[in-house]
């Protein structure tokens, strides 16, 4: 009953048009009642699963029948009252590109709140350590709280092992960290930009549970789905009969200035 | 910052003084329920109180209290009982005018100009054209003044008395409450009150 119980992690992008795919799949639509789920499982004193018998079975019996019935727990009361949703999406797009002896990070620098602008100039790129950059798309406050996590431990760090973290290293703690609240996750969608020990360029991309994967390059947030296809045609070469990969820096920030200005040319979010 | 504190579209209360003050350099006000901003006050003055305490040479600044209320207000979003307020904190850092906002969120912004309610949606264009950061008091006070006049006119919730504070090195002042001058008696207003209804 625990399977049931699991939900697929939120979306970066808005796109309402997969909802109907939701359905197909058999999950309740990622929109409303994503915050929701998680609230109302919070105010059972803050814990998914009691422990007290009574209570459990009362869980997995609701659990099942709604099951049987074709609901997933989601949709397990009626909400009487419109619940506070706890989670918004203010960040644009973010990308980042190894190369070797470099790593290239960027991000769009708007913030919105539906369909006002929060800020136009609020940076989403956090130096963590010398060497490493997180990179974030999704919700701001999430991010903020993330930053302060992750810093506090990487001080820790330093003070225990007497230097700062590789960017492996830190790469996988903000893996651990984000799967620690795999059951009210920080809607942040992350990039970790950085050097590799052998000073080559290390991109890993994240979602926001915590999957970790090294990349040759990486794009989240908003403007992912319009970003990432150029990349992948210029960089990666896909679909060109002949392909001459980028040279050097300054024609992957050109390629980057390209991207977002195309990128802001269709997404609202992307500033 | 307007003078009502309102139910829905019940203007109950016209006379509510809605800033604080914490310290000689920094000044707190609230866009939306109005309990929670007292509470927050309460938190606020708090901490003030405990530093003072202290007394052992270190005060907090305006942008420690931004940081502190974003975190309050994150920590009570994380439990899903959030401070239903835009909060504002205005004062001098480093003897640079400090202004941020943190919404219920828990977002903490810094900016130069910061917009709540209806006026996110009616008076950017205003402060854009007609103000910038190097404009000087009574230029701000003029684009303030204009903000809430056009709020007023077409905000139906509006009221037309507002409160001005300024922050500066010499400390808080908080003005007493002025009336907006707003003209109702245009010729347009008044001809198509008596316009004729047509008819067939």
């Amino acid at each position: 009953f625990f399977f049931l119980m699991i939900r697929r992690p939120p979306r970066s992008t808005q796109s309402r048009s997969s909802a109907a795919s939701d359905v197909y799949k058999r999950q309740v639509s990622t929109q409303s009642t994503w915050g929701e789920f998680f609230l109302r499982n919070l105010n059972r004193k803050g814990r998914m699963f009691r422990d007290e018998r009574r209570d459990k079975e009362v869980a997995v019996e609701e659990v099942f029948k709604q099951a049987s019935l074709g609901n997933l727990p989601a949709t397990l009361a009626p909400v009487e009252h419109k619940q506070f949703n706890p989670y918004t999406f203010n960040a644009g797009s973010v990308v980042a590109i190894a190369g070797p002896k470099f790593c290239l990070v960027a991000g769009d620098t708007r913030l919105s709140e539906g369909y006002s602008i929060l800020s136009r100039n609020t940076s989403k790129l956090v130096p963590l350590t010398a060497d490493t950059y997180i990179a974030t798309s999704g919700m701001y406050a999430d991010f903020i709280g993330l930053q302060k996590v992750l810093k506090a431990r990487i001080t820790q760090y330093k003070f225990n092992i007497g230097r700062e973290p590789t960017t492996e290293s830190t790469a996988q703690l903000l893996s651990h960290t984000l799967y620690g609240k795999r059951f009210f996750p920080f809607y942040t969608f992350n990039l970790i930009a950085g050097l590799d020990e052998n000073g080559d360029g290390a991109v890993y991309g994240y979602d926001a549970i915590g999957t970790i994967n090294r990349l040759p390059y990486a794009v989240q947030g908003s403007g992912k789905s319009l970003i990432l296809p150029i990349l992948d045609n210029e960089i990666q070469g896909y679909n060109k009969v002949k392909h001459t990969p980028p040279q050097d820096l300054n024609q992957l920030q050109e390629l980057i200035v390209d991207v977002f200005t195309s990128a802001a040319e269709r997404d609202i979010y992307t500033g | 910052m307007d003078t009502t504190s309102s139910y829905g579209k019940m203007a109950m209360y016209k006379n509510v003084n809605k800033f604080e003050v914490i310290n000689q350099q920094t000044v707190y006000a609230a866009s939306g329920e109005v309990s929670d901003f007292q509470e927050l006050t309460r938190f606020l003055r708090e901490v003030e109180r405990r530093s003072l305490n202290a007394a052992d040479g270190y005060t907090h600044n305006a942008h420690d209290y931004a940081n502190l209320l974003a975190r309050k207000q994150y920590q009570m979003r994380n439990k899903g009982d959030p401070f239903l307020v835009q909060s504002v904190i205005g004062g001098i850092v480093d003897g640079k005018p400090y202004l941020a906002v943190i919404d219920p969120f828990g977002t903490p912004l810094q900016k130069t100009a910061v917009l709540t309610g209806y006026a996110r949606y009616l008076c950017p264009p205003i402060v854009q054209n007609y103000w910038d950061e190097t404009a000087d008091e009574e230029k701000a006070r003029r684009v303030v003044e204009e903000c809430f006049k056009v709020l007023f006119y077409r905000d139906a919730k509006a009221v037309d008395r507002i409160q001005i504070a300024i922050v500066t090195e010499r400390g808080v002042t908080i003005d007493e409450p002025i009336k907006l001058k707003t003209k109702w008696d245009h010729e347009a207003f008044l001809t198509r009150a008596n316009e004729k209804l047509h008819t067939q």
